[in-house]
């Protein structure tokens, strides 16, 4: 069955020191109720929003990514509803219906060989939060925390081109790195990037789905509403239009409190904010000023460093990852080496949340782990053990094999020693691995063994070989 | 004509109560000046753009954080732990 | 004259020169306050600091301290516009014991000029109405005759100068909320060009209609009060990129050869006889000056009042929306309640006018009507501006008058909102092209005030203060009632 699905994604621009429209400080998380607020985002009686220039330049960097338009003029709009979240019962946000007001329009995004059109791309401001004591059913009141009212949100809407939830995830994997990338937002901190979707199914109406926590969930909403909409539509009734709510809990989409369709909101132009005139120079300034993005990235890094295709991918998808290669790859010229380090083996210790950034491990100490190995000062299952605990204690792979006393013998009279007691002890062996090929690796393993695995294989291999033929 | 109920409507999104004297005088009171309203309608302006003042990019505020004087929570009377106590959403 | 009603620009002289003593001086109008405030109810609130604040001046008048242009000056402050400490109650319920932590950036710059702040004035709840009749704290009375309105809706300002209970007064004027007072009350009001003088701090009714402006009992006092308020806000988006100058400097170098022209719709039949008979008169005297004089239409005027109540009421419907008693103002228990039901009841404390203005508002801007109504209007505004434009470039100035009816009995129209509506005639093109305009007193009928208003080109405050001060001169009128 044909599916379209379409993408309303909200991004905080976390990387802007205060809020859209006032001087209190971004950056709300982990503070104290109603103490990050001025008497601007609190709305009070007389004050006037005042426009932050650079969330301008960020949005429209965004929009510039993004492959959108830029209207020479923005403006704003009062989206006007009655919520204790918002301070002035009215949002400051952006709107198309009657001109392209916003900061960016008719844009389109590859991902994977696929594309998605960008509809469009607009500033916002963030209300503030809801909180309950106890539960929400049984408490008496809700209790309203003003920090995050006034933050800067960009809206992304995409045309529902998506076919497929599974390219969902791709497209915002792809979305996160490119934010990452411009640093505008950091995706990782709690959120920062939300996700509301929409689906119709068979050319049906169109559902919009709220309240999804996490890009994951963001997938299993649209499954549920796909096979939801396709048992309504076997039941010979037709699709309602309508909003609805992901419920994570009990992991199916319900239908909505409050009526998104029966609102009316009485959209007119923000008249305390003048409309923004651009002129050519931002979008060519900014197109200069612009970091270096995850495609070019992906492909530097496939040039200048030999990576394959994949391996670059996993790198890019993640900014701090691919910084952590950069940095590592500096301090150790077998880039490759070190790559695969990071996406085979380090990967596996990150949290899903905060990457990279949640061990104690810094790309020195890949770096070393990687050169160690490449020079056969210790095996390659033994540098699997010493990551395992530097990954925990921030120790030096070295400090860690010396303690272990993991240091691979390479020393050819250490090893002439140990071999020489291997023949004394398996004499018969020694007889037979003349003729038989496999007995060679029976006197390797002892030789391993009685070093504990830290005889180098290849160099034991050789002089056992030597041995063997000067007895002839 | 605007109705009765379209008034009602109005005072709901509005956000306001209105005892059911308030509603016939205000009734017939919108409308008449709903009515004067329309004289608007008199004239055609295809292609006249609306009134909007506008402003360089580069003279809007700069990203430098100012904090605020004073507790602006004190105007909140209804406060709890520092939250602001707000009717419940049903 | 008694002291009590000189003019700002000589008592600031005096106190300058220590031969009055701002404290003394505050404690005579604080006095008169006392005396007639029963009968004119002018203001709301009064600040118990303002002694202190004169005793202060006079201290650095002593120690031969720099003072500001407005030392030790008592001004009375509309109770729309935020005072730090000091309740602001817009007259209306839903802030009746609202007290700002900031103040206005008028507020600051006047307080840095040395200004004392008498008190809080009355005004119609919210600056919505013409006679300040809709305060919910009682209406302010006429001086010249109590039983008749001020004017509104800052009718408090302009009634604490005309019955000296103020020297300077700070008013707004969405659709000739200066204007009007001034007229009714025979002062002095101007409303400046649009963004000249800063909104921060104001609290909003109409925002790209309003500001704030200076009052007076004369022209150069305007002038003078003006020059400390006027210029660019850093707070205020909708500044004009200017700094303020000195209003006072040139205002005494007359009119001769200025173009001015009679607006003809406003002097029509529907004006009283004689209102348009005392304009009439006026441009005589103006003629006088050697300034000529000639009639002149606009066309546009015509949809003028449809497209300024358009645009008034939309954007109050907004701006009042975050009157619901959940942060500040009317404290009303939210336990218990479910939230629509809370916002309702909270919001039923909003007086009719209030009420009526804020469900047309949400009328005109409900889905479908926008391009019918806002949109139109906002496209009447342009037209109305490209019309301006052509005829400033031939003339200077334009008059007319402030009302077109004199000032009428307290209760006559306050159940006929439309009429009422219609007194602002002659003042909404003003706010609705952004042209600044002056109301001057031109004569007395019957004991009542008739206002002569005076408009120029954007940022002409200059001329306009020089042809009221001209106007003044050949035209003796009182200005405040007998003390």
């Amino acid at each position: 069955m044909s599916v379209k699905i379409g993408l309303e994604i909200h991004c905080q621009l976390t990387s802007l020191r205060t809020k859209l429209f006032c001087s209190c400080s971004a950056d709300y998380r982990d503070k104290g109720p109603n103490t990050n607020v001025c008497p601007i985002c609190l709305g009070l009686p007389g004050t006037l929003p005042l426009l932050n220039r650079k969330a301008l330049e960020y949005a429209t960097m965004i929009s510039i990514v993004l492959n959108s338009k830029t209207p020479s003029t923005a403006a704003f709009y009062r989206k006007n509803y009655f919520y204790p979240d918002l301070p002035k019962n009215f949002q400051i946000t952006q709107y198309n219906a009657h001109e392209i007001t916003s900061i960016g329009f008719d844009g389109v995004v590859e991902y994977d060989s696929k594309k998605v059109r960008i509809r469009r791309i607009q500033l916002e401001e963030d209300p503030g939060r809801l909180v309950y004591e106890g539960s929400m059913e049984t408490s008496l009141y809700t209790l309203v925390d003003y920090n995050r009212a006034g933050v800067a949100l960009v809206e992304i809407v995409t045309e529902p081109d998506f076919e497929d939830p599974k390219d969902v995830r791709l497209f915002l994997n792809k979305l996160v790195s490119i934010l990452e990338h411009l640093g505008v937002c950091d995706t990782k901190l709690e959120g920062s990037v939300r996700c509301d979707v929409n689906v119709s199914l068979a050319g049906g109406r169109k559902v919009e789905i709220k309240n999804i926590g996490s890009f994951s969930e963001a997938e299993k909403a649209i499954i549920f509403e796909m096979s939801r909409q396709k048992s309504v539509g076997m039941k010979g009734m037709e699709v309602k239009s309508e909003t609805r709510h992901w419920d994570d809990a009990r992991r199916v989409t319900i239908q909505s409190r409050v009526k998104e369709e029966e609102q009316d909101y009485r959209y007119f132009p923000e008249p305390d904010i003048p409309a923004v005139n651009f002129g050519h120079e931002l979008t060519e300034i900014l197109k200069k000023r612009m970091p270096e993005l995850p495609d070019a990235r992906k492909a530097r890094f496939v040039e200048k460093f030999g990576l394959s295709e994949q391996v670059a991918q996993v790198l890019i998808n993640d900014k701090y990852l691919a910084d952590f290669f950069e940095e590592g790859a500096e301090l150790y010229e077998n880039a490759r080496e070190v790559a695969n380090w990071i996406v085979t083996d380090l990967k596996g210790y990150t949290d899903e949340f905060d990457g990279i950034r949640s061990l104690r491990i810094k790309p020195l100490h890949i770096a070393e782990l990687a050169k160690m190995v490449d020079q056969s000062v210790i095996s390659r299952t033994t540098a699997k053990q010493i990551l395992q605990e530097i990954v925990k204690s921030g120790e030096m792979p070295s400090q860690v094999a010396e303690k272990l006393n993991a240091v691979q013998i390479s020393d050819e009279k250490a090893l002439i020693d140990v071999i020489d007691r291997v023949f004394d002890a398996e004499k018969s062996a020694v007889k037979d691995a003349l003729q038989n090929e496999n007995t060679i690796n029976f006197l390797l393993g002892n030789v391993m063994q009685s070093t504990k695995g830290r005889a180098d294989p290849k160099l034991a291999l050789e002089l056992i070989r030597k041995k063997l033929a000067s007895i002839t | 004509m605007v109705s009765k109920e379209e008034v009602k409507h109005l005072a709901w999104l509005a956000r306001m109560e209105l005892t059911d004297k308030e509603l016939e005088v205000y009734t017939k009171q919108v409308e008449q000046i709903i009515s004067y309203l329309n004289t608007l309608d008199k004239i055609s302006l295809q292609d006249t753009k609306p009134l909007k003042t506008a402003m360089d990019y580069a003279k809007f505020r700069e990203d430098d954080i100012v904090e605020s004087k004073e507790d602006t929570l004190n105007v909140v009377k209804n406060a709890k732990d520092r939250f602001v106590k707000a009717p419940k959403m049903v | 004259m008694d002291p009590i009603t000189l003019g700002a620009n000589e008592l600031a002289t005096q106190i300058k020169n220590g031969s009055v003593s701002a404290e003394g001086y505050v404690a005579k109008i604080l006095d008169r306050i006392k005396k007639v405030e029963n009968s004119i109810h002018s203001y709301i609130s009064l600040n118990d600091r303002a002694v202190d604040e004169a005793r202060r001046i006079d201290k650095m008048v002593k120690n031969g301290e720099r003072m500001g242009r407005l030392a030790g000056v008592p001004i009375a402050v509309k109770d729309n516009i935020c005072t730090r400490g000091l309740r602001t109650t817009c007259a209306s319920k839903m802030l009746e014991d609202y007290v700002p932590p900031y103040n206005a950036t008028v507020i600051d710059r006047l307080q840095q000029e040395g200004a004392i702040i008498l008190g809080k004035a009355n005004l119609d709840e919210f600056a919505m109405g013409s006679t300040t009749e809709f305060s919910s704290f009682g209406p302010t009375r006429n001086p010249w005759d109590v039983n008749r309105v001020p004017g509104g809706s800052s009718g408090g300002s302009a009634a604490s100068l005309a019955a000296a209970e103020a020297t300077l007064a700070l008013g707004s004027d969405t659709g000739g909320s200066i204007r009007c007072p001034a007229s009714f009350c025979s002062v002095v009001g101007l409303k400046p060009t649009y963004g000249l003088v800063s909104r921060f701090g104001l609290v909003s009714f109409a925002n790209s209609l309003e500001l704030i402006g200076p009052m007076g009992r004369s022209a150069s006092d305007v002038a003078l009060m003006l020059s400390c308020i006027a210029g660019r806000d850093s707070m205020d988006h909708t500044t004009l990129d200017v700094d303020s100058m000195d209003y006072t400097a040139k205002i005494k170098q007359g009119i001769k050869g200025v173009k001015i022209g009679i607006v003809k719709e406003m002097i029509s039949d529907d004006v009283d006889d004689v209102v348009a008979k005392s304009v009439h008169e006026a441009a005589n005297k103006l003629e006088s000056l050697d300034a000529s004089i000639e009639e002149i239409s606009i066309n546009s005027l015509q949809y003028a009042l449809a497209s300024y109540y358009t645009i008034a009421m939309a954007e109050v419907s907004s701006n009042l929306a975050r009157y619901d008693g959940v942060r500040y103002g009317l404290h009303m228990n939210p336990e218990g309640f479910a939230w629509n039901a809370y916002y309702t009841k909270a919001r039923s404390n909003f007086g009719s006018e209030v009420k009526r203005r804020i469900m047309i508002g949400t009328y005109v801007l409900s889905s479908g009507y926008y391009g019918k109504y806002y949109l139109k209007a906002q496209q009447i505004r342009t037209l109305m501006r490209q019309e301006l434009a052509g005829i400033f470039k031939k003339l200077d100035l334009l008059i007319a008058p402030t009302m077109p009816v004199m000032p009428f009995k307290i209760g006559e129209k306050i159940d006929e909102p439309l009429k009422m509506y219609m007194a602002d005639i002659d003042t909404v093109i003003a706010n609705l092209t952004g042209i600044p305009a002056i109301s001057v007193p031109c004569t007395f009928k019957d004991n009542l005030p008739i206002g002569l208003q005076i408009m120029g080109n954007h940022l002409s405050e200059e001329l306009l203060l020089r042809a009221a001060y001209a106007f003044e001169q050949v035209n003796d009128v009182k200005k405040v009632v007998e003390v």
